[in-house]
């Protein structure tokens, strides 16, 4: 990766960059597989759903193959999760940080997010090149909406980020119910069923299912990668999650940024 | 009349101390039921002016507990403060803790990078500083090894480096002035002279008094988060020395 010579005169781009690529540097400095983990990581969840789930009738009777739908929503799903888990923590990880010196703090969960996004890319690209070459998926140029799609949910994730981030420093346990909200989520998500294996009788449950604004933006990723319609009813609905988040996220962060150092 | 570098108007600063009670959203949302606050408000800084003109290098001295380190934070926008006003005209950089933000397993040169960002560099600034700070910091060597195989002088010279090359109007230090052996401390020394030479404000904290003499001319005692003594330096001190005989 090269930094963009347009801006090498703004200093904000220039630290978002470096905290973006130290993490990325970090997260795998010592592993011998390196980059490869948020790789493997995918795939051997896939190995595990397909083998058991893989089975089962109506998850069988999918119109792509079960390993290929499994991927289509873990991919994002894991975007979302890791953004999150990792964009709380982003002010109590960095606390010497934050409390030595100053800068823009809010870069700091921005970052957390920017650093997944390269992860998510990486994997998400791979995913597409398999998808143009496997016989059984009729791709067109809605793939071509995954980009917009990914930017999106990466503006949500930082306003999810900005906002947990610094609530965090005042409420510490918000870090362990996340991540157990961020497991009851994972079952509540269509990321490795479908709305469509649900019998009529359970209209009112898939209902409530739906609110879920994961389930909406699966629900565009899912169109974009298997040559469907842009659901827009969803993509507006994500679009709407998305500037709330932002501009809830932004006003939070920016009330607290001012003492959040004499907290941590 | 030119604006002040640092300009403070009334500056208080609180810190909330929760006894007992952690920061959690149980502890929290028991202690509003109990309506019992475990909180103390503890006051760092009292009513604090304070006026440096473009320049000036001023020492801060004081007890411990008295308020400097705060007072630094406040003025180098670490946090905001609780009351009054903080103005700051100029680049300003912050040696509270030389490295703050390396990272151990990063090479000196992407450590350079990533603290010369974190100091307010352009990608473009850094890039041109970027020899000058290998150079200053007598590393070129090892410029490429994480920083982990480093000694704790090897890594203060690399901080101090790269904080002086950010070419700051106003720099703080605390307690850090000179770093490494004699013979780096005196380059530091030379640098911090230089600096002072070329218009850089100053503000200085240190218990040192010989420090303090031969880099300002003023001096504020901080005392209880209060400014005792406002004045030459030597009359400071002498103020200072007063509070332990009184004690």
């Amino acid at each position: 990766m090269r930094f963009p010579r347009a801006l090498a005169g703004s200093p904000t781009a220039n630290l978002l960059w470096e905290l973006i690529v130290s993490q990325v540097k970090l997260r795998y400095k010592r592993s011998a597989l390196g980059l490869g983990w948020s790789l493997l990581h995918p795939l051997l969840m896939m190995a595990v759903f397909t083998i058991v789930l893989g089975r089962f009738p109506r998850l069988a009777d999918l119109p792509v193959p079960y390993h290929i739908f499994f991927l289509s929503g873990y991919l994002p799903w894991t975007f979302f999760a890791t953004g999150v888990s990792n964009g709380q923590a982003a002010l109590i990880a960095n606390a010497s940080l934050v409390k030595q010196v100053a800068f823009r703090k809010w870069l700091l969960p921005v970052a957390s997010v920017g650093a997944n996004l390269v992860h998510a890319v990486l994997a998400m690209l791979l995913f597409i090149a398999y998808l143009l070459i496997h016989p059984a998926i009729d791709t067109n140029a809605g793939l071509l909406w995954i980009a917009p799609l990914m930017l999106v949910q990466t503006l949500a994730l930082a306003g999810l980020a900005l906002l947990l981030s610094s609530w965090v420093v005042s409420f510490r346990d918000l870090g362990p119910i996340l991540e157990v909200l961020l497991a009851f989520l994972f079952y509540l998500t269509p990321v490795f069923y479908d709305f469509s294996i649900f019998s009529a009788a359970d209209a009112h449950l898939v209902a409530i299912l739906k609110i879920n604004p994961l389930a909406s933006l699966l629900a565009c990723y899912r169109a974009a990668m298997f040559g469907g319609a842009m659901p827009v009813g969803a993509l507006v609905y994500v679009l709407a999650w998305t500037v709330a988040l932002l501009f809830f996220g932004g006003r939070v962060f920016t009330r607290r940024a001012g003492w959040v150092a004499k907290e941590l | 009349m030119t604006t002040p570098a640092i300009e403070l108007s009334s500056v208080h600063v609180h810190y909330v101390v929760r006894h007992e009670r952690g920061q959690s959203l149980k502890g929290t949302v028991l202690s509003k039921l109990r309506r019992a606050d475990h909180a103390e408000v503890f006051p760092a800084l009292k009513a604090v002016n304070l006026t440096v003109p473009a320049g000036q290098s001023v020492a801060i001295v004081g007890p411990n507990g008295s308020g400097k380190s705060t007072l630094l934070k406040v003025i180098a926008g670490i946090f905001d403060p609780s009351g009054g006003s903080v103005q700051v005209n100029g680049r300003l950089a912050a040696l509270l803790e030389l490295g703050a933000g390396f990272h151990l397993d990063l090479t000196g040169r992407e450590n350079i990078f990533l603290g010369g960002a974190l100091l307010g560099l352009s990608r473009r600034q850094v890039e041109q500083r970027l020899d000058a700070i290998v150079a200053f910091s007598e590393l070129d060597r090892f410029i490429d090894a994480p920083i982990r195989h480093y000694s704790s002088g090897m890594y203060m010279r690399l901080g101090f480096s790269v904080a002086v090359h950010c070419d700051p109007d106003i720099l703080l230090f605390d307690e850090i002035i000179a770093v490494g052996d004699a013979a780096f401390q005196a380059k530091c020394y030379d640098k911090i002279a230089d600096l002072r030479a070329a218009g850089k404000t100053m503000l200085v904290v240190s218990h040192a008094p010989q420090t303090l003499r031969r880099l300002c001319d003023r001096g504020i005692l901080l005392h209880h988060g209060a400014v005792r003594c406002d004045g030459p330096l030597d009359d400071c001190l002498r103020e200072y020395e007063k509070l332990y005989q009184t004690a």
